[in-house]
């Protein structure tokens, strides 16, 4: 008797936790309006989410039976945020350098029991890329005529990036992806510019290799991994565009503070997609008001946004930062593509997020209204498919 | 006989000649210059040729005065005066500096406590000081020798004449103005009370309101108003002299409300002359207030342009052009020299001070007023410097072109009508004929 | 003035305005295009001033330089009418367009085309500069690297010109220490360079060892071998002879820099041939305790030019201040040079001195300082006498590209000096 006791409690917990596990679960939401980003908005229209991924999404589509159905009416839905460089929830970044450390992973350093996370949740933000080296913050050049601003950061080949979820008990949980991209923190000169080429050079020449210093290399030289290039102004850019020129097949994202505009005839030449923070900043020397990323939008710039602080507080203000691009002139789909699916695309994990669209990872918020608009609430957020976060 | 006769004379005669021309004859005590274009900056009708502007005139100079001046047509050069030929030359008056530190020697910010009234600097006058030496061959005649800026009410400046020779002579008034400091420098040591613009702002209200009450009862007991004799203060007694009109008082300010406090608070509040000196980061934004009020002198340099502040359109504003468009008709420009250096203006580049002022923006003929008839008039000199009239102290300049030119030097300079330095290699001095031998030189 | 609406959309426009005529305007054509400036006095520097002339300039150099030249049907025409003309001015040591790391060795790696300098130095007239940097740690006399640079705004590929061009050297006879490593290392590089040339013209060269080349060295057999100059800073007299010492004793190439008491030893300096730099404004005290002259003077480039020396001027700053003292740093390149006159100077030789012979001390003269037929296209348009307190830059062209209009910038173009 007591055995079948300890059994049947033994299933109702079982039974309990896969009800409780996201994959098992059928869920579809109805709501008012379903921005899918890629594919336009959908009015009125039904989402249906199995094995935390999207299975389908429309008007009409149809409900299985099974489905737990989650109705919000008056609710827009929108893809989870992706911020593609950041360095939160991580250590103070090692400086110094030049040196060339490709087998340094940031997965090594996550620590994921941290309130950060579930704030930066609670702003949107679904998938991360963390960044080796600097926190992200770029020097500018003032009116003075000099720099000021960020520490200086390790340079050269800082590591390998990883693309996390803000959620889990352990790193594995954390993680989407774990070389996610190769990082450079660059600076322009000879010491830098040498460390970087011989370190590329002699990857070059392997088609593969088991040695952890180069895989990540030869990887990014096949365009297998995008790279990721942190440059401090864009006069540096132009000495890292001339130097990686033989390396034809990288996939280079330029990571980047305001100046970039200045180079940006050079960007839409080599096709280097851009992240940029997201503020109006002011033009050299001036209080005229300049929106840099309508700037590089209009010239033909693939760009993604990133908060202005890397930090808790940057993440909660975030979206009224861009709907300030908007107002000021971003065009509104650009900017909604420059938080979801252009970061994704620039991290290669655009296959399984960044967007509303079947096949993808149910990665979504649910907000009171459009995400640009003033007010606008986050209700809930869902990460493959279970809510990881309500608003109280 | 006849032969050591001759002989004698000659020996006597050259014993005369060399007698004569012996080093320590007094210099002549009158001059004629006959100048190729005269400067005068007469008040009222600086440029205006024929008036202001002498083209072909002369000046004549007696026992350290100008006598009289004008057009070479109607100048008549008495006997016994000596010829200064500067047909070729431009004569203005020497230059008048309002606001600098050198001259006077022995640390000139005492800092112990944050007001120092009873401090003048005229105790210090350094005849031996470079600037003083440097300063001639710049063609700067007159300075207003300042106590620093290190504490709220450093002390009283004295005005000085760059003439070394006699250094009892060169005091032109031992006090000069009464300096103040309104931000900034004093900010730097943290004390007690004074370390912040508030407390400097009480401190400075404090012992204005003093002064200000212990002018007005020495005032009413002179005019038999009060019977009782008003005490005696030391420390405040120097300050009646600013109270009373008889000097100005310069305040160190910065930006648009640092100046905007000086022109209240000195101007407006305790009826005195003020003049705002320095005036960076952004002062020139309040230039109409300051244009709007007799008492309010303003005064510019070391820093003569703003990039960034206060305007933030990523432009080169020249301050004395940006004063001169709120309507300031009385602005004069400094060198606020220290030491010898070439990093920031030395005393004998007050004129590049000028030009460079007039560079951004500044007309010509107010640069030019702005070191000599302006200066003047702030420090409350103008009876004595600052013009060519008659009357006035003879301290000229003298050069081939404009102050504001730099690829020709100062030739000559005079104080006092004594010629203080003639640039090497130049003599515009016609000598006189001594013997009839002679050749005339 | 309407500043509120229209400087928010105006920077805008001319930004998408400027994107796409970047766009049209492909290199190819803009090379194929002759300019002509004219109308001016052009201050030629090495032929004399040529009143109300032209200048025609394709593919980035000077074609014809004239006064009755032709000017083809196409080409777009800059009239200059009343305006001096000069070559770009060439500042002999400046701070500009370095991204400003400490451990810079090579300079073309590091130069910056969008330096907030650089603007301030087109608006100044200065076209080329020669800049330093890498101070080594130590008692290393060899002090860093040099390059020649041009400013020119946004493109890297035109900014370098020649690399490496002085050789810093930081001795003084303070320096007792640094100063005898320098010559030990130059004789023993002698020693070296005596042994190559030995085993070189040998008869029997399977007998002969050819010498190895001693480490650390090659610095200062460059010095020796005399293709650069060594750069020292030679303040007083005394440093002066012992640095012309070391050419004696060396035959090295030498520019004295900050060179205040050159004029006390114009003669010596004459006999070697050396180069000098100097500050006309530099103050320097007269030295009490030591009989002769001594101290800073005016005439100091005057003296200079009667001796035979060849040298060049900078102001008392090299770098370029936004801050509010004004006419010290490198954006009154000129006014140092009308200084030097006011001490006597000729205004050839003052000319000369921000230009041709400049250009000629850190070995680019082959390219610029001078408007001259087959010379780089490097040329300033100023408003009035570049000596005159009240003159500005107009335009500056690097490589026959205009890079700055005053009407067009937010600098200067609110000053309009109407005399």
């Amino acid at each position: 008797m007591r055995n079948i006791c300890h059994y049947i409690l033994l299933c109702i917990l079982t039974g309990g936790l896969s009800v409780g596990a996201a994959a098992e679960e059928i869920i579809a939401i109805k709501a008012d309006r379903i921005d899918t980003v890629t594919s336009g908005v959908i009015e009125n229209g039904i989402i249906v989410i199995a094995d935390g991924k999207i299975k389908a999404i429309g008007n009409d589509v149809e409900i299985p039976e099974a489905a737990e159905v989650i109705e919000v009416p008056d609710k827009t839905i929108f893809p989870g945020l992706v911020n593609p460089s950041s360095r939160i929830g991580l250590s103070q970044p090692a400086t110094g350098g030049p040196g060339s450390n490709p087998h340094y992973r940031v997965v090594d350093e996550l620590y994921p029991h941290q309130d950060q996370y579930k704030r930066i949740l609670g702003a949107g933000f679904t998938t991360i890329g963390l960044l080796p080296g600097d926190k992200g913050t770029v020097r500018y050049i003032s009116g003075y005529g000099y720099l000021f601003g960020g520490r200086s950061p390790s340079t050269g080949i800082t590591g390998q990036g990883a693309i996390v979820r803000p959620t889990g008990r352990n790193p594995e949980e954390m993680i989407v992806a774990e070389s996610g991209f190769v990082m450079i923190h660059f600076q322009a000169n000879d010491k830098v510019k040498n460390v970087i080429k011989s370190a590329l050079d002699s990857a070059k020449s392997k088609t593969s290799s088991t040695d952890p210093k180069d895989q990540p290399l030869v990887n990014a030289l096949q365009g297998k991994v995008p790279t990721f290039v942190m440059c401090n102004s864009p006069g540096e850019m132009l000495h890292l565009v001339k130097l990686l020129e033989p390396y034809d097949k990288m996939k280079l994202v330029l990571v980047a503070g305001t100046e970039t505009y200045r180079i940006a005839n050079e960007l839409v030449k080599k096709k280097i997609p851009v992240i940029i923070t997201a503020k109006i900043d002011f033009e050299e020397s001036t209080l005229t008001r300049i929106n840099v990323p309508r700037m590089l939008a209009e010239a033909g710039i693939k760009i993604a946004l990133r908060p202005e602080s890397d930090n808790v507080g940057g993440c909660e203000d975030f979206l009224r930062k861009i709907a300030e691009l908007v107002k000021s002139g971003l065009d509104r789909q650009v900017a909604k593509k420059a938080i979801t699916i252009n970061p994704a695309e620039m991290m290669a994990v655009d296959y399984r997020l960044g967007s509303l669209d079947v096949g993808k990872d149910a990665n979504l918020l649910i907000l009171s209204g459009d995400p640009l608009d003033v007010g606008t609430k986050i209700d809930k957020v869902m990460i493959e498919g279970k809510i990881v976060h309500e608003a109280p | 006989m006849k032969h050591v006769c001759s002989i004698a004379v000659i020996i006597l005669a050259a014993l005369t000649v060399s007698s004569s021309i012996a080093k320590d004859e007094p210099a002549p005590a009158k001059y004629a210059i006959k100048a190729g274009k005269i400067l005068t900056m007469a008040p009222g009708r600086e440029f205006v040729v024929g008036k202001g502007v002498i083209n072909h005139g002369i000046i004549l100079l007696s026992y350290g005065k100008i006598e009289a001046l004008g057009p070479s047509s109607s100048i008549q050069i008495p006997k016994g005066y000596t010829v200064i030929e500067a047909s070729d030359r431009w004569v203005t008056p020497g230059i008048v500096e309002a606001h600098t530190h050198i001259g006077a020697e022995g640390g000139f910010n005492d800092m112990v406590t944050p007001i120092n009234p009873e401090l003048k600097i005229a105790d210090s006058v350094d005849p031996e000081d470079i600037g003083v030496e440097k300063g001639v061959t710049g063609g700067v005649t007159t300075i207003n020798a300042m106590p620093g800026s290190g504490t709220n009410l450093a002390g009283f400046s004295v005005i000085i004449k760059l003439d070394p020779s006699d250094p009892e002579k060169m005091i032109l008034r031992e006090y000069g103005a009464m300096k103040m400091t309104q931000a900034f420098n004093p900010e730097r040591r943290a004390g007690d009370l004074g370390a912040t613009r508030m407390g400097m702002s009480w401190i400075l209200r404090q012992i204005l309101k003093q002064a200000k009450e212990y002018t007005e009862a020495w005032r009413a007991y002179e005019r038999g108003e009060r019977k009782e004799k008003p005490k005696y203060k030391l420390e405040l007694e120097k300050m009646r002299k600013a109270f009373n009109g008889e000097i100005p008082t310069i305040v160190h300010t910065y930006s648009g409300w640092g100046v905007m406090q000086s022109i209240r608070m000195f101007n407006d509040e305790n009826n005195l002359k003020v003049v705002p000196t320095h005036t960076a980061y952004g002062g020139y934004v309040v230039g109409q207030e300051a244009a709007k009020r007799n008492g309010v002198f303003v005064n510019i340099g070391p820093e003569l342009r703003e990039f960034s502040q206060p305007a933030f359109d990523g432009r080169f504003h020249g301050m004395g052009a940006e004063y001169q468009k709120a309507g300031v008709k009385n602005l004069s420009i400094n060198t606020d020299a220290v030491d010898w250096s070439a990093w920031i203006a030395p005393q004998e580049e007050l004129s590049f001070q000028a030009s460079m002022s007039a560079h951004f923006g500044l007309d010509d003929r107010d640069a030019l007023k702005g070191i000599t008839i302006n200066s003047a008039r702030a420090l409350g000199i103008d009876d004595r410097v600052g013009s060519l009239e008659v009357g006035k102290d003879a301290d000229i300049a003298i050069k081939k072109g404009s102050l504001l030119d730099h690829t020709a030097p100062v030739d000559l300079v005079l104080i006092n009508g004594k010629i203080i330095y003639q640039r090497k290699g130049v003599n515009l001095v016609v000598q006189k004929k001594v013997n009839p031998r002679e050749k005339e030189s | 003035m309407g500043k509120k609406h229209i400087h928010h959309v105006v920077p805008m426009l001319l930004f998408a305005l400027a994107i796409s005529v970047m766009f049209v305007t492909s290199p190819l054509s803009a090379a194929e295009e002759v300019t002509a400036i004219r109308g001016g006095d052009l201050y030629t520097i090495t032929g004399g001033i040529i009143k109300n002339g032209t200048i025609l300039i394709k593919d980035g150099k000077i074609s014809d330089i004239g006064q009755n030249i032709e000017i083809p049907e196409k080409a777009k025409v800059i009239d200059a009418s009343g305006k001096v003309i000069m070559p770009g001015l060439v500042a002999v040591n400046a701070e500009v367009g370095v991204i400003g790391y400490p451990d810079i060795t090579k300079i073309s790696d590091s130069l910056d085309p969008f330096e907030f300098s650089i603007s301030l130095a087109l608006a100044s007239g200065i076209t080329t500069a020669m800049v330093s940097a890498g101070r080594p740690p130590g008692d290393n006399p060899i002090g860093g690297t040099t390059a020649v640079i041009k400013t020119f705004y946004g493109d890297l590929d035109q900014m370098l010109v020649k690399e490496s061009v002085v050789q810093p050297v930081l001795i003084s006879n303070r320096d007792w220490l640094r100063k005898t490593t320098f010559k030990q290392n130059l004789r023993k590089a002698q020693s070296y360079l005596r042994k190559l040339t030995e085993y070189q013209q040998a008869e029997d060269k399977k007998n002969a060892e050819e010498p190895k080349k001693p480490g650390g060295l090659d610095e200062y057999i460059r010095l020796l071998q005399r293709e650069v100059p060594a750069a020292l800073v030679a303040s007083t007299a005394d440093d002066i002879l012992a640095a012309l010492e070391l050419v004696d004793e060396f035959g090295i190439r030498m520019i004295l820099a900050d060179a205040v008491e050159a004029w006390i030893v114009a003669e010596e300096i004459a006999k070697r041939d050396v180069r000098v730099v100097i500050n006309p404004r530099q103050k320097q005290r007269p030295n009490e305790d030591i009989s002769g002259p001594s101290g800073s003077n005016l005439e100091n480039a005057a003296i200079l030019k009667k001796a035979g020396v060849k040298f060049a001027i900078i102001p008392p700053s090299t770098s370029f201040e936004t801050w509010g003292v004004v006419g010290r740093d490198m954006m009154a390149l000129p006014m140092e040079a009308a200084f030097a006159v006011s001490g006597g100077l000729d205004e050839q030789t003052a000319l000369e001195a921000i230009t041709i012979t400049a250009a000629e001390i850190i070995g680019v003269a082959d390219r610029v300082g001078s408007l001259q037929v087959g010379k780089d296209a490097d040329i300033i348009i100023l408003d009035g006498h570049p000596f005159h307190h009240k003159t500005f830059v107009e335009s500056t062209l690097i490589n026959g590209k205009v890079l700055y209009e005053k009407a067009k910038s937010l600098y200067f173009s609110h000053i309009t000096n109407d005399e």
